[in-house]
């Protein structure tokens, strides 16, 4: 129904155009709930239903883009696409030629749906309230269904829908310390939920021993799944962008210039065989199914777009308007599971980092802190909780000479990203021990 | 019309509110002379609010025909009624005062008094004297109108509106010697009309970033050592914002926070106890102030907006906590229960957070600096999530030697724990030196929001700041 409703608005609109106007229209849907918790409590509740259409409108070498509200109504979504019709044509008549337009075509077909069993508020409200009863939990549960799609007026034709749930959360001690975790998927199985909040239960217990103050200084470190997903995402920021290279925002500029390498244990690529995000981008433009990014310690690939491909003469990997990495993938290593503390040895197990920022962009150099259960490993023995650090450190000693290992095993990191929507994509990491990881503060 | 969809909504809820967000963003962005995006984006719907067993429910929807706000009606009233046995509080119709009134920006130039065009070739003008130097790589000019309307209803005869004009914008270079790259800006964002696209004032701040930028591939690494520093209002922006404005949030306080944006190092206690800072430090929640970013006379639960001391003599005494925080922790608040859009709950924000210019000379305060660096435009922030650790990282710096304004330096970085480092607040800029700036990227919350915040700020000076250049 949705999907034929979508068909339908794009050929209304497509009927209109004459033959020197091109149209792209991406659409983005979501029915979605929101609940917030507190302490163990519900503190806030919201049902969101929004839809929007994107135009990409081109004529004559002009470009304007424009954007309305795609709602449940039929005949008000056509009402005001034919209003946005005629904004287009009159605003781009003012506007200079697009010397960088990347001219529109039938770029083929698909079709992903992900039907989802989503839980009842009943289930909901009987595993989570029940299960952390007296707990200091909280956090937010985001489930509902999300659509991408797309069309053009030369024939293309994407769907993508994915009906899944995310409880993002954290239990917290008397004494301030937390460990987080993340129950996602798209068939909810209470029994699962509960088992995993029992071992959270568990694992609380070491976080209650008193907090151990580290001086500032060089620490053997294990970044866990999720801390090292932090790090991923600021690679994703310019650092994989072939635009952000030629104007002088890119991270990985030294090693794009040979000037620095890469251990050959760190191999990162784009794959969309995660199935958490569609492969289309923006314009309805596939990207390969996988797609290497550095191989072995070397730089192979950047993420490049259309629009950046037509600027600078090369050819685009169908990379979307921002070039960041959608569904990345960090390759395991050979460090089993009950090695990691050995193999810390004396040094610092980091389950999260949070809020990272570049301290020298150019130089990959890089800061953020310590979060939730982070502890500190004596002769391969956890030992206490710490007291949150602050680290600065580059990316070419983090991937490069000191990193000692890989974990065997990865994990998957969905977005839950939810400005303005519910993200989609996400990315499997797996964890990796590092020596002499500077601290700062 | 939101008048009549709350008398044809029925019944079932002890309140109801009908709170409708219109918004139009039309942003034209140039990039090394040529466009790079023209773009108009509309967003309109409405969040319906409903008050069902002392437990508040949201239902945000964009079809706004009877028969869809009925819909998003009957879901909040079963969310609110589902949850309730297990809220974390329960409320009245107390948490929702009457609020009666219509702001509008005070702007001279109505947003729709250019045509795209005209802004292109305004923005084309000003990059073209951006791109002049050959050390040039790249350099864009940005600026995005926003229109926003909010309008409000409620069952206990509420009805308010807020319009705002708001405009960011953007200047950046970027230039490169061999291997050096360095980036130079200027940008704000204010409530104000299309009389912000002065051309003489975007032609000089062109001028100005240009010739900074070509300096900054030619300058020394910013030193490594503890020194004062003297801190620009558009690096003030960011020290305020985030170890002043997120730290006082009191659902950060009582935790609704802390499995996203944070915690606080800040306790319920310290208020009318804690020593922020030196007595220098005059903090206020002003949403008074004309032409500031976050400017506006009722929040989104109904309170009515007045400008108030968070900070006073560097004594804590108020958090930023709105109706519901207030009575939940029990601490002091403002009207600060704002929502990102129409499809988000309102939640504990910043609005205007302004430091209070003090007595002193920019000229003073170098001449009591014996060594020191001259800070200029945040490009890097981090801190940690009970607010205490920071780190920011400045585009542009000038070292200060005996009194002396000497050269510039490259990379300048600082870090610091927040209420030492405001306890260290030696001497405050007069109102000659006073900046009134904003962003509208504030993030934070669960569904996440992204809203718009004010912070004007004197130059302050600071005694014993850990500083470091680039790697
Ligand atoms: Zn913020």
């Amino acid at each position: 129904m949705k999907k034929q409703n979508f068909e339908n608005f794009g050929n209304a609109i497509f009927s209109q155009l004459k033959d020197y106007e091109e149209l792209n229209l991406t659409f983005s849907m979501e029915d979605s709930l929101f609940l917030r918790f507190n302490e163990g409590k519900s503190r806030q509740v919201t049902d969101v239903t929004q839809g929007s259409v994107h135009f990409t409108y081109q004529e004559n070498n002009r470009t304007f883009k424009y954007q309305m509200p795609y709602t449940a109504d039929v005949n008000l979504n056509l009402k005001r696409a034919e209003n946005a019709l005629n904004i287009c044509r009159e605003k781009t008549k003012t506007l200079p030629k697009d010397s960088f337009q990347v001219p529109m075509e039938n770029l083929g077909e698909s079709e992903e749906i992900f039907k989802g069993k989503l839980p009842t508020l009943e289930e909901v409200t009987n595993t989570l309230f029940s299960k952390t009863k007296g707990l200091d939990f909280v956090g937010c549960l985001a489930m509902g269904e999300q659509i991408r799609a797309n069309m053009n007026s030369k024939g293309q034709q994407h769907w993508f829908e994915s009906e899944n749930f995310q409880i993002d959360y954290s239990f917290f001690t008397a004494g301030q310390k937390a460990l987080k975790g993340l129950y996602a998927g798209r068939e909810w199985n209470s029994e699962k939920f509960g088992e995993q909040l029992d071992l959270a239960k568990a694992e609380i217990e070491v976080l209650k021993r008193p907090e151990k103050k580290l001086s500032r200084g060089k620490y053997k470190v294990y970044l866990a799944p999720a801390a090292l997903s932090e790090v991923v995402d600021m690679i994703s920021w310019g650092g994989v962008s072939y635009s952000a290279l030629k104007r002088g925002h890119c991270a990985f500029k030294m090693i794009h210039d040979g000037k620095m390498d890469f251990s050959p244990k760190f191999n990162l690529m784009e794959d969309f065989g995660l199935g958490l995000t569609p492969k289309f981008n923006e314009r309805g433009e596939l990207a390969p199914s996988k797609l290497t990014l550095v191989e072995e310690g070397k730089l192979e690939n950047l993420l490049i777009n259309s629009r950046t491909a037509k600027e600078y003469g090369i050819d685009s990997n169908g990379a979307g308007s921002h070039e960041g990495m959608r569904s990345s993938r960090v390759k395991t290593g050979e460090l089993k599971k009950d090695e990691i503390l050995k193999t810390i040895g004396n040094g610092i197990y980091i389950s999260n980092l949070h809020y990272l920022n570049w301290s020298d962009v150019q130089k990959g150099r890089l800061t953020g802190m310590t979060r939730y259960a982070c502890f500190w490993v004596e002769n391969g023995q956890v030992v206490a909780p710490i007291a949150d650090l602050r680290f600065d450190e580059s990316l070419y000693n983090i991937f490069g000479s000191n990193l000692e290992s890989v974990t065997e095993f990865g994990e998957i990191i969905p977005h839950v990203g939810s400005y303005d929507q519910r993200s989609l994509g996400g990315k499997e990491v797996p964890g990796m021990i590092i020596k002499d990881f500077h601290f700062t503060l | 019309m939101l008048n009549k969809l709350l008398k044809n909504l029925g019944h079932g809820a002890d309140w109801i509110g009908l709170r409708e967000v219109e918004e139009s963003n039309t942003s034209v962005y140039i990039r090394n002379g040529k466009p790079e995006a023209n773009n108009q984006y509309l967003d309109h719907g409405i969040m319906v609010e409903v008050l069902v067993d002392g437990n508040f429910g949201y239902a945000a929807t964009d079809d706004l025909s009877l028969a869809g706000v009925k819909k998003a009606f009957e879901k909040a009233k079963s969310l609110a009624r589902q949850f309730s046995p297990h809220k974390i509080y329960s409320f009245d119709k107390s948490f929702r005062p009457v609020a009666r009134g219509k702001y509008n920006t005070a702007s001279k130039m109505d947003l729709d008094k250019m045509s795209m065009g005209e802004i292109n070739d305004f923005l084309s003008l000003t990059c073209d004297r951006l791109g002049k130097r050959e050390e040039i790589i790249n350099s864009h000019a940005h600026v995005m109108l926003t229109d926003s309307k909010t309008r409000f209803v409620s069952t206990n005869g509420s009805e308010f509106e807020t319009n705002q004009h708001i405009i960011n914008h953007e200047l950046s270079v970027t230039a490169q010697k061999g291997s050096e790259i360095q980036t130079r800006s200027w940008g704000n964002a204010s409530q104000i009309g299309l009389e912000l696209l002065n051309r003489d004032i975007f032609f000089a701040q062109g001028e100005r970033i240009v010739n900074e930028v070509v300096e900054l591939l030619n300058a020394k690494e910013c030193p490594s050592e503890t020194m004062d520093i003297l801190v620009a209002p558009d690096q003030m922006i960011l020290q305020i914002h985030e170890s002043i404005g997120h730290p006082l949030e009191v659902d950060r306080i009582l935790g609704d926070e802390r499995n996203y944006a944070g915690w606080s190092f800040v306790n319920k206690e310290d208020f009318g106890k804690l020593k922020y800072g030196s007595e220098l430090l005059n903090i206020t929640f002003d949403p008074t102030f004309e032409g500031e970013l976050a400017s506006y006379d009722f929040d989104d639960t109904g309170v009515k907006a007045e400008k108030t001391y968070l900070i006073k003599n560097g004594l804590l005494l108020r958090g930023l906590g709105g109706i519901e925080s207030q009575k939940r922790s029990g601490i002091e608040g403002v009207a600060n229960s704002r929502a990102s859009s129409w499809n988000r709950a309102p939640i504990d924000r910043m609005a205007n957070i302004n430091l209070d210019p003090g007595t002193s000379t920019l000229k003073d305060m170098v001449k009591n600096i014996k060594r020191g660096v001259y800070l200029f435009t945040n490009r890097s922030w981090s801190i940690d999530d009970f607010r205490n650790k920071f780190q920011f990282g400045c585009e542009y710096g000038k070292l200060i030697v005996d009194g002396e304004i000497k050269e510039t330096i490259k990379n300048p970085n600082y870090r610091g724990i927040s209420t030492p480092f405001w306890n260290n607040l030696t001497m405050v800029g007069d109102s000659s030196t006073l900046e009134v700036n904003g962003t509208s990227y504030c993030g934070k919350g669960e569904p996440n929001q992204a809203i718009r915040v004010g912070h004007a700020s004197p130059t302050c000076l600071f005694k014993d700041v850990e500083v470091f250049g680039g790697a």
